[in-house]
């Protein structure tokens, strides 16, 4: 019978112990990964995905640790080289790693879904799109802007969407005349872009400012990127009466 | 409100109808497929301006009128087009997209896509069936927008009308009004009988909860 070393003895047991902790690590994330995937569905497909992934990466690298420390390495120098590559990986990937907590700040608490109206920061307009890095907003006027999920983390999101209608205010400067006249005008061309408004505009304050007369409305309007064209239809409403408006 | 209809069917008349009580002077567009339709439409819906349109042509005509569309609602006989439709809208940024389902089947790929607001006019069957029939616990109907709820709870049992009456006292977004057998209707559950009905109208999560109770108490 041939006598084995006790120390390449135990050390071959360990590497068994290891290799096994591995296989097990292996069967163990797969299982995991499909778990969590079919858990977190509710969530939305792609964000499951890639949170069971995430998860499924993080018990590969329990298991590795685990299997390391088995093999009773150095593990004081392991552990060194393993906090060194992870705040590496923190810092170079800081953006993606807060737009990733940040989607999960959307998918859970959902602040907002797609169509609805949100103002955050400066930024207002419609939710296009809810994208795991970013979320596209539309502008009132029809600008495409992406936002980075992070964004949200930073800024109070206003989720203006249980109201259908918008109030928006435009201020008319209109030359010196008599305001009857105006009054007159006023009501001829709310009047006229009524269909395209759901509810009454309102005529709010008119009123004479130097050599000029200042009128601000009130339009309820479910688009607000119809606003720029409603400017267009209310100048060539005025000019049409000879009146001479300027729109803000 | 400039609201674009699609479509020429059955669904399409009531909801062209419903559009013109809603918002009596806003535009409604029209569009259809055959010249015949059309004509029918126009004549039918004088208020409407009504559109002719090659069916491939319908997207290009959301996408180009998109900024100053206020709603499409899609209509048509088939739930592809519908489908099809109500992406461009969504995809354009209409504010409000809505599909009529003509297969209530469809309804999760709608669901799915992103399409929010689904009319689907075949859902008024089983809650009709159930009214009718005294369902121990029935939807009358699901709020769109807000989470309200509307309910009713057949008074089948005393120990179910304990269990409601308790769990309204604690539910302050929940009113209910009861309906006895005789047809008498009282806001006081202390009147309320057995085989009466109870209606709820409140909050989603809340009357949830009430009709869990109730399906619950009726099992054992």
């Amino acid at each position: 019978m041939i006598e084995m070393n006790p120390v390449l003895n135990d050390l071959l047991l360990r590497v068994l112990i290891a290799a096994a902790v591995l296989i097990l690590t292996y069967f163990l994330s797969r299982y995991a990964r499909v778990s969590l995937e079919r858990a977190f569905s509710k969530f939305g497909a792609g964000f499951a995905k890639k949170l069971a992934e995430i998860i499924r990466y993080f018990i590969i690298f329990m298991g590795v640790a685990t299997a390391v420390s088995v093999l009773s390495l150095d593990v004081m120098a392991i552990s060194v080289i393993i906090a060194a590559v992870l705040i590496f990986l923190l810092v170079s990937m800081r953006d993606i790693v807060l737009n990733l907590a940040a989607e999960l700040y959307l998918a859970t608490r959902r602040p907002f879904k797609e169509n609805d109206w949100v103002r955050v920061g400066e930024i207002e307009g419609t939710v296009k799109s809810i994208g795991g890095m970013d979320t596209e907003i539309i502008t009132y006027e029809g600008d495409l802007v992406i936002i980075p999920n992070s964004y949200f983390l930073r800024n109070p999101i206003v989720n203006k969407s249980q109201s259908l209608v918008r109030y928006v205010e435009l201020k008319l400067t209109i030359p010196k005349m008599k305001l009857d006249k105006v009054e007159e005008a006023v009501t001829e061309v709310l009047s006229e872009i009524k269909p395209e408004l759901l509810g009454e505009p309102e005529l709010l304050s008119m009123g004479e400012k130097e050599d000029k007369i200042e009128v601000v409305l009130s339009l309820p309007i479910v688009n607000v990127r119809k606003l720029r064209w409603l400017t267009a239809k209310i100048t060539k409403g005025f000019y049409s009466r000879g009146i001479e408006v300027e729109v803000e | 409100m400039r609201t674009l209809l699609i479509g020429g069917s059955h669904q399409a008349y009531f909801a062209a109808n419903a559009i013109r009580e809603i918002d009596p002077e806003g535009k409604l567009i029209m569009i259809e497929f055959t010249s015949e339709k059309v004509e029918v439409l126009s004549k039918t819906f004088p208020f409407a301006e009504v559109i002719l349109q090659e069916i491939n042509e319908v997207e290009s005509y959301i996408k180009g009128n998109a900024s100053i569309l206020d709603a499409v609602i899609s209509a048509t006989e088939s739930d592809s087009l519908n489908l099809r439709y109500c992406k461009a809208a969504r995809e354009s940024a209409v504010p409000l997209v809505i599909s009529i389902l003509n297969n209530p089947l469809n309804q999760e790929i709608f669901l799915k896509e992103g399409i929010t607001y689904i009319i689907n006019p075949h859902s008024i069957i089983p809650i009709e069936l159930s009214e009718i029939l005294g369902g121990s616990a029935n939807i009358l109907y699901r709020s769109p927008k807000n989470n309200v709820l509307v309910a009713s709870i057949k008074i089948s049992d005393e120990r179910l009308l304990l269990e409601l009456k308790r769990t309204l006292d604690q539910s302050s977004d929940v009113s209910a009004v009861f309906v006895s057998q005789a047809g008498e209707i009282t806001s006081s559950l202390n009147e309320a009988d057995l085989g009466g009905r109870l209606y709820l109208i409140g909050s989603e999560r809340s009357i949830d909860k009430m009709l869990k109770v109730a399906r619950k108490v009726v099992r054992r």
